[in-house]
């Protein structure tokens, strides 16, 4: 659990962007689709399969379809939500006097990074492509200077929101930043 | 339909109790996903309520999935 110190009071949460999310969820979708359309695709005359194969077909899904199906369902769902978790918690919490940067790397590795305003040297925002353009997210580079590495925080929704907040803060805290 | 196989002897295989072990491996499965979510989402509770809802969709839709296999097999 992420500890405030007292007083300290939460500003912003940056979660990533959900379109980073929407493949995973378009692939599920059609995973979810592909044993009705391997079905009807096995059962039309588009294969010219035998008719005793087709007949056994036909049996064992009019058997099985129920079973199956949810099974099925079931599994992909799980993984809808190992992914969605990793998705979720995976933020960056803005304070009024440091930025924590949360990072999920599975259901029990996680990795928490913080840094005061004092510490950032520089802040960059990348937006590549049409998309991330259109979408409005991005990635922050932040090149702190005690951890003596850039913090990246990958697709995250409104960069440029997110980079001004920051440089208010820094602002604000009395750490003057360098650009 | 039915495969009768016999293995080892004394165990055998039908369409029926590979469904079964299927069944229970995947709500073994789903059981302990479903408790780790839980923990996860108590500990590490930045998500709120939209976690604590999420949740519950979760479970009611895994339950309800399993619910139909079970009644499918039985």
């Amino acid at each position: 659990m992420i500890k405030l110190e007292v007083g300290e009071q939460i500003i912003k949460i940056v979660r990533r962007h959900y379109f980073v999310i929407l493949p995973m969820v378009v692939s599920l979708l059609l995973m979810a689709l592909a044993p009705l359309i391997l079905y009807y695709f096995l059962i039309s005359n588009f294969l010219s399969l035998d008719q005793n194969i087709v007949g056994a077909i036909q049996n064992f899904v009019l058997r099985w379809n129920v079973f199956g199906y949810s099974i099925w369902l079931l599994l992909l769902w799980i993984m809808f939500f190992i992914e969605w978790t990793d998705y979720y918690l995976d933020l960056w919490v803005i304070t009024d006097s440091r930025i924590l940067d949360v990072e999920q790397k599975g259901f029990f590795h996680r990795e928490v990074t913080s840094f005061n305003y004092s510490q950032i040297q520089d802040i960059t925002v990348e937006t590549r492509g049409l998309i991330e353009t259109f979408f409005k997210f991005g990635t922050l580079h932040i090149q702190t200077a005690g951890h003596n590495r850039e913090i990246v925080i990958r697709d995250a929704s409104r960069p440029e929101e997110a980079r001004s907040l920051i440089l208010r803060l820094q602002e604000k805290s009395g750490a003057m930043p360098n650009q | 339909m039915n495969f009768p196989f016999d293995f080892f002897g004394g165990i055998s295989l039908t369409a029926e109790s590979v469904a079964d072990f299927i069944f229970f491996v995947v709500a073994g499965i789903t059981a302990i996903i479903s408790v780790v979510l839980f923990f996860h989402w108590r500990k590490y509770s930045l998500g709120g309520a939209v976690v604590a809802i999420i949740e519950l969709i979760y479970l009611a839709v895994a339950v309800t999935l399993l619910g139909a296999a079970f009644f499918a097999i039985n």
